[in-house]
């Protein structure tokens, strides 16, 4: 050490062993930085929202005794993050959480409106200038020992596209077509393996039909999973899952996080926001969170305070009250943020609107006006 | 050197004087502005640290709730201290404050911290590497 004074403190407080750390300089690209504008760089760390462990246990056991899982919940609740996680701790140590082998890996895959069943099971397609079975997500991931992972299953039609897999997922082998339109050319199958790995039977029948005539068969192994995750108001487009197919998932419920872990969150972000707006924020969550027509996960109000922090200094020693800019720029991050979703919840923003004006005075009459009439633009 | 009105280097008695000055800045009003002044003239009398002002090199802060962290935070790097004395209370914890101080970076000139838990002197950081 250095510093006398510092040696000083030391010798007043002995019973304190000095720590040293580096010093308290910029630190580039951590944390929130002041751009040259005297703006904000948001930080790019994610803040966990504390999961209840029940949720968290329903999630590792679903995915522990069924071969096809969905997470539901509402948009920003986390489902993605913690599928991400369990997932990831299962590759990393699949004894632990039961599995004898594990996958070898996980494919993501984000559903798109447009698939089909050639898409994520497999089919004939244009080969050249011939027709050829195409493995699709499934039976590629199934070849390679691999999980799959569907993320916004909503955003796809499933059942549509697995309606002939409902007897696979029960534990039935099912015929998907054959190798080529010829007559006598080999059968695609799908079925399941006795053993915890997955194995494909003559696989080499797919480039050359003329090798045999037996069928390729793509075996799940009894620890292949199927997971996703559904988002029942999605801005985008919501695809039902009928009863048959919903059926052969198990479905884990994700809430949205309570008010109380919502504001942990939001302090750790530590935006350094003067203490009314973050209370703001979190007053305009809760009001989300009092009709479950309404609610929405805590991630797109924690970007409020990202985009809040971005327009706004930090120098709130005094601050008891939100000047009117600031509550343009609430007004601002609630409308970028969750703007979209408010045209989903046509039927419900007068009740809404009550909540965050009446009820929790977190926005003016005005304010609150000019988001909902500026959200119809973003619809 | 032991003299009438005792050992200017006495631990015990430098040591009474700033835990007094601590206790002050926790006890005193939130919007009285000299709750600190204590502190700084012990700094400056006794260690010969800045002058006895607030804004000088000396600075003194009471966290009570975490999210006052971030503001205090702030607070500090305006008159860029290179001694801060930091007292939490409740929930907040010296390791709450020192990451934030670290995240923002915005503290170049501090060359120690001292952590006190309401009054009880609890972490020395000293920032030189």
């Amino acid at each position: 050490m250095s510093d006398g004074t510092a040696q000083r403190l030391q010798s007043i407080f002995p019973e304190l062993v000095p720590e040293h750390h580096p010093a308290l300089g910029v630190a580039p690209g951590s944390g929130v930085s002041k751009t040259a504008g005297g703006g904000q760089v948001p930080s790019v760390i994610n803040v966990p929202i504390e999961i209840d462990p029940r949720i968290e246990r329903m999630v590792r056991l679903a995915i522990l005794s069924a071969p096809a899982v969905i997470l539901v919940g509402p948009p920003g609740s986390g489902k993605t993050t913690l599928l991400r996680q369990v997932v990831d701790r299962i590759v990393a140590d699949p004894k632990t959480f039961g599995f004898q082998a594990g996958p070898k890996g996980v494919e993501w895959s984000a559903a798109e409106e447009n698939w089909s069943t050639t898409d994520l099971v497999g089919g004939q397609t244009i080969d050249g200038d011939e027709l050829r079975f195409r493995p699709g997500r499934v039976l590629s991931a199934i070849a390679e020992g691999n999980w799959l992972i569907v993320d916004e299953v909503n955003r796809a039609d499933m059942d549509r596209i697995f309606g002939g897999l409902l007897t696979w997922l029960s534990g039935q082998e099912v015929t998907l077509g054959t190798v080529s339109p010829a007559i006598g050319s080999p059968r695609v199958q799908l079925g399941w393996s006795t053993g915890t790995t997955c194995a494909v039977e003559n696989e080499e029948r797919l480039t050359d039909p003329g090798s045999g005539t037996g069928p390729v068969r793509y075996l799940a192994g009894t620890e292949w999973r199927l997971l996703g995750t559904y988002n029942a108001l999605d801005a985008q487009r919501v695809f039902r899952f009928g009863h048959a197919l919903g059926r052969r998932f198990l479905r884990v419920p994700i809430p949205a996080a309570d008010t109380d872990k919502f504001r942990t969150a939001l302090l750790a972000q530590d935006h350094g926001l003067p203490e009314p707006l973050l209370d703001a924020i979190v007053a305009i969550y809760t009001a989300h969170l009092t009709n479950s027509m309404t609610t929405l996960g805590p991630a797109l109000f924690l970007r409020m305070a990202d985009y809040i922090a971005a327009g706004v200094g930090t120098d709130a020693e005094q601050l008891t009250t939100v000047t009117h800019v600031e509550r343009e720029l609430l007004a601002e991050a609630y409308l970028v943020n969750v703007g979209t979703w408010l045209r989903e919840m046509e039927d419900e923003l007068t009740a809404l609107g009550n909540a965050i004006v009446e009820r929790h005075h977190a926005l003016s009459q005005p304010e609150w006006e000019w988001v909902v009439e500026m959200s119809h633009v973003l619809s | 050197m032991t003299d009438l009105f005792g050992d200017p280097d006495d631990p015990q008695r430098l040591r009474n004087g700033i835990l007094d000055a601590v206790r002050h800045g926790i006890e005193a009003s939130r919007n009285d502005s000299s709750k600190w002044d204590p502190l700084y003239q012990w700094f400056a009398v006794e260690l010969g640290v800045g002058d006895g002002q607030r804004g000088g090199a000396v600075i003194g802060k009471l966290v009570t709730e975490q999210r006052q962290i971030g503001n205090r935070c702030d607070e500090m790097a305006k008159s860029s201290p290179e001694y801060a004395v930091i007292s939490v209370l409740g929930d907040v914890t010296p390791e709450h404050v020192l990451s934030a101080m670290r995240k923002r970076g915005r503290l170049p000139s501090l060359k120690a911290a001292l952590f006190l838990r309401e009054s009880t002197p609890d972490r020395l950081v000293i920032f030189d590497e």
